[in-house]
This record gives C-alpha cells, structure tokens and sequence, in this order.
C-alpha cells in the first residue's frame, strides 16, 4: 500500500495545522487556488495546499490583511500565523475577518478613523463609538441623517452583534463584546453585516449550498 | 469479520464485503466523489478541468486513496459525462461546483428521440472517465478498488427530456415512459461495459429515482426489472445509489441482485438494514451537509459507529461530498472504522 490516511502527506499537515476556521475555495486574486483558515493552541494558520510560485507571498499577504481587519496579532517571525489578542475566541468573526482578508482587493486601503457604514434599508450612516463604562469597554450605535426608523434600525444593528460576535446588549442602542474588551477592528468588520442580518444570512445560505451535490442542487428536487 | 483474518489490501477488502465475505475490517468504499477543493490544490487538477480530462481526473481521483485513506477511487465525480456525450446543454461550472445539465432546455421529447451518437464512447467527457479508470489501473493495480460510474435510465432521462416533462410522463404516458428507460438504458450498459473493459473493479450505478420525486411502488413499476437486467448485464458488482428517503423502496432494491445499495443520511441505519433483510449489502451514510462539511471529527466518528453498530457493511459519504469538506473530517472516518474494530477486539 502506497500509503494510508496516517501516514499522508493531507494527514501530516492537518496534524499540524489543526481545526479549519473557514476556507475559501477560490482566491480571486493568486491562481483561484482554495486558502484556509486553521487554529492550533490558540494559534491561527493561514495555509494553502497549492504549490504555485509565488503562494507564500500571498500567504503573507492575506496574513498581514486580517491583522488589519480583525483584532488579531502576526506571530513574529512566521510569514502565515497570527495570535488572538486575547482569550476571547469569536468564530464568526475570525471567519468574515479572513474572507474580508482573501476576497477583498488587496490593493484597496482598510478604512481606518470612525467607524461608520451606510445603512442599507434607509438613508441613514451608522457610527459607531466605544468609550470604557466601569469594568466594560462599551460601544455605542447611533446614526447620521434623517429616517423615522433611526431607533429600529439602531436595534437592529445591535442584534447583529450579538448574532455574529456574541456581544452582549448594554442598552437598546449600546453592546460589548463578551469580556468587555476593547476590539475596534472586529467592530467595524461586523458592522456593515450586523446592519442587515437576513440579507448575511441569505448570503451564506447561498455560498453554503455551492459545493453541495444533493437531489435540489442537482434540480431534482420539488422546488 | 474474523478474529484470524490478515490485513487486507484495499481492492480485497472492498471486493469480498460487496459479494458479502469475511473482510478484516469494514471498507471505506466511497461510490461518489470525494475530491475537495484542497485536495485539487494539493495535485494540481481542479474542477472543471478534472471532468473533461483523463489524466487529471486520475490525479485528483486517486487522491482519496493515497491522502484519505479509502479504500476505493472513484474517478467519475459528477452526474453528467453520458449527458454532456448525448449533447445535453452543459453548464461545466468553475472549481468550486458541480457541473449541470440545463434541464430546462431538453433535447428530446420522446422516445423516439432516442439516438445514442456512434462516437458516444469516443467523446471527450465519456473517454475522459474511461481513460482515467485505465491510468488509475496501471498505476494500482491490485491495490485498491477502482470504481466506475454509469448513470442510470432514469437519471439519465431527467437529463434528455427534462424533470418536469418526464415525470409528467410518467403519469400521461407510463408505456411511453417505459420505451424511453428502455433506449436511455442501452447508453447505460455501453458506458459501464467502457469502464469495465477499462478496468473498473466496481460500477456505481446512480439512478435518481428519489424519495423527494417519486414512491417506492414507482421504483417497483419502473426501475426494478430494469435494474435486474442491468444487473445481470454488467458483470461487474455494482452499487446502486438513490438519494433521499428511500426506506419505502428498499424491499424492492434489495430484489434487484446488485451488490449493495449506497444510501442517504435521510434513512436510520438500523432501519434501511431492517429493510433490505440481508438481500443486499448497504453502503453510506454519513451526512454530507452538516457533519461532514460543518461539524467535526467527532461527529464524524459518532455517524460511522452508529452506522456500523447498525451492521452496515461498507461505510462511505451518503453521495458525493461538499467541495468544501473539511480534510479532518474525512481523515477521521477510516480512523474511526480501525477503532471500532479494534475496541471490539472483532480482528
């Protein structure tokens, strides 16, 4: 026998890379190749099993991109691995982090300085600020412009952090993170999903499906 | 299994619990696709690419076998070779999905439609599997099983006429329905027979006669003869694949004389063995869209032993997995096979 599921080269490196976070199937920007996000003790890896010229550099890159986008830390003298910032663990959040970081341009700025986004069922700007309240460090949604539905929509934005970061609901318009830490760069990230769950969701609904060979895939199915 | 059994090799193993044999372990016989978009990366041969050409689809295909550990290759990984050969409209997709036929857009209306083109054989996305399955021989030889796949009359109807318009035929017109099988089931034969003089070991034989669609007594009124004679006609063991819930229709499948009937985490184990009583051996199951591509290896291993404790004789993905499957996730399904076995002190 060749070899065996023990001995493999996959096997080798799935020992060593441990759990995947997310992958990406297509890298739209070195060679479609598929990237993946993986945690061991608390380290994370970027990895790619492609072996084209020139797949470390970009490795490099994606790693140095989520250290922008999320709050997390490049290992010193490594090209591929990144730390948390601390012992808080947010799964989703690490996975919009490394998508952002893989399908974005990486030649587009990450916006730095206040976080806003425009809201996306009205006209309003959502702003975020964060300011430290007792034991917590506190962030707090409010809006610029015009809408009757500023309060609803200010809510909402809150709900959507505790969908995919797990904060917690201070007030109806304030949230932090689960340990009361301060973490600007996932703050921004989420904010642009936590404005319009049911659009996030339907999107990765979608992204879920494709890949998957079943009777409605296949259109086999009673739609 | 035997307490004095030796180690087999994968093809051995495979081969001897199809015909119902001691075996030393059960198999990890996998029917359909387990190529994953890093699996593609680690060989160089992605998808569509690994369709349409031999040599690739023999790289990436042999990489459950050398990487995973299974003990079958399953080269043929989509549906749709023998369609896109009767000039189906194709929509070959990129890497990270499946191929389709345009159902939408039929090609034939009826039975009389039939024409299986002279080249059908010779055409680039049915040679692409049966040049594969001879790369794959010549270079394992003995080793492992090497599996073929030749889709059904049925699957290939829905292809040919149309979902929607074929069943619905099925009702207005059943001998006309039947005229259709018969001509679709001669492309069937022909492509499996390919592959057997190829060197395929073991065919899957899908045939989407499924629990979504359509009942068990269709099954009976259709495809159960039919399945007889491409069972007698191939003489090969082959594993019929339906998908969904198909408990209803497993007394009929268990009639058919194939080797095993590869089955859907929509069916308890334990019930669909109740169902077959023995009369064919049962491959599967283990859920594809959320244990396999969103749990982890310890659900992994709760689904093989459960489907093992249920007797089920070859254990496998319950269809072709998600591109995006995690590689620890089917690393961990013969690992859990060998600790079932071994906790069992079975060999």
């Amino acid at each position: 026998m060749r070899s065996s599921a023990g001995q493999s080269k996959v096997a080798s490196r799935v020992k060593e890379l441990g759990n995947c976070i997310e992958l990406v199937s297509i890298d739209p920007y070195f060679h479609q190749v598929s990237v993946g996000l993986f945690i061991k003790s608390g380290v994370l890896t970027v990895f790619s099993y492609s072996e084209l010229p020139g797949v470390e550099t970009r490795i490099e890159q994606i790693r140095d991109r989520c250290t922008q986008l999320g709050d997390v830390e490049a290992v010193e003298g490594t090209n591929d691995q990144l730390r948390l910032i601390s012992d808080l663990y947010m799964d989703r959040a690490l996975r919009f982090m490394f998508i952002g970081a893989v399908e974005k341009d990486p030649a587009l700025a990450v916006p730095t300085g206040t976080i806003t986004a425009p809201d996306t069922k009205t006209k309003l700007t959502f702003v975020i600020t964060g300011a430290q309240e007792g034991d917590k460090y506190v962030y707090t949604v409010s809006t610029e412009g015009e809408s009757e539905r500023a309060e609803m929509r200010v809510r909402a934005a809150v709900g959507g952090f505790i969908r995919y970061s797990n904060c917690e609901r201070v007030d109806k318009d304030k949230f932090s993170f689960e340990d009361g830490r301060k973490y600007d760069n996932f703050a921004r990230l989420i904010l642009p999903l936590a404005r319009n769950v049911s659009a996030v969701e339907a999107k990765l609904e979608q992204d879920e499906l494709a890949g998957q060979m079943n009777t409605q895939t296949l259109g086999f199915a009673q739609s | 299994m035997s307490p004095t059994l030796e180690k087999m090799t994968s093809r051995q193993r495979v081969m001897a619990a199809l015909a119902g044999e001691t075996v030393d372990r059960p198999p990890v016989c996998n029917p359909t696709n387990v190529a994953t978009v890093e699996l593609m990366d680690l060989v160089g041969a992605s998808f569509p690419d690994a369709h349409r050409d031999g040599e690739l689809s023999a790289r990436l295909a042999a990489t459950g076998y050398t990487e995973l550990g299974f003990d079958a290759i399953s080269p043929y990984f989509s549906i749709i070779q023998e369609s896109s050969a009767l000039g189906c409209d194709m929509q070959w997709e990129q890497k990270d999905n499946w191929p389709t036929v345009r159902m939408s857009n039929p090609i034939w209306k009826s039975s009389s439609d039939v024409r299986i083109p002279s080249n059908f054989l010779e055409h680039r996305d049915t040679k692409a599997i049966t040049d594969s399955i001879s790369i794959l021989k010549q270079e394992y030889g003995d080793e492992v099983a090497i599996v073929g796949k030749t889709m059904g009359p049925w699957t290939l109807a829905y292809h040919v006429f149309g979902v929607e318009p074929f069943l619905l035929g099925t009702v207005d017109d059943p001998d006309e329905t039947m005229k259709a099988l018969h001509a679709l089931k001669e492309a069937t034969i022909l492509y499996g027979q390919a592959q057997i003089d190829a060197g395929a070991d073991v065919l899957t034989l899908p045939d989407h006669a499924t629990g979504d669609l359509v009942s068990g007594e269709y099954y009976k009124r259709f495809l159960l003869e039919m399945h007889q004679e491409l069972e007698e006609e191939l003489s090969v063991p082959i594993m019929l694949h339906i998908c969904g819930s198909t408990v209803d229709r497993m007394p009929y499948i268990a009639e058919t004389g194939m080797a095993a009937f590869h089955f859907d985490s929509k069916n308890d184990p334990s019930e669909a063995m109740a169902a077959v009583n023995g009369k064919i051996r049962l491959v599967g199951n283990i859920n594809n869209p959320t244990t396999l591509y969103a749990r982890g290896p310890a659900e992994v291993r709760a689904e093989v032993n459960a489907a093992l404790d249920a007797g089920v004789q070859l254990i496998a993905p319950e269809c072709a997995i998600p591109l995006k499957t995690k590689l620890e996730n089917l690393l961990e399904i013969p690992l859990a096979i060998e600790d079932w076995v071994a906790e069992r002190g079975d060999n």
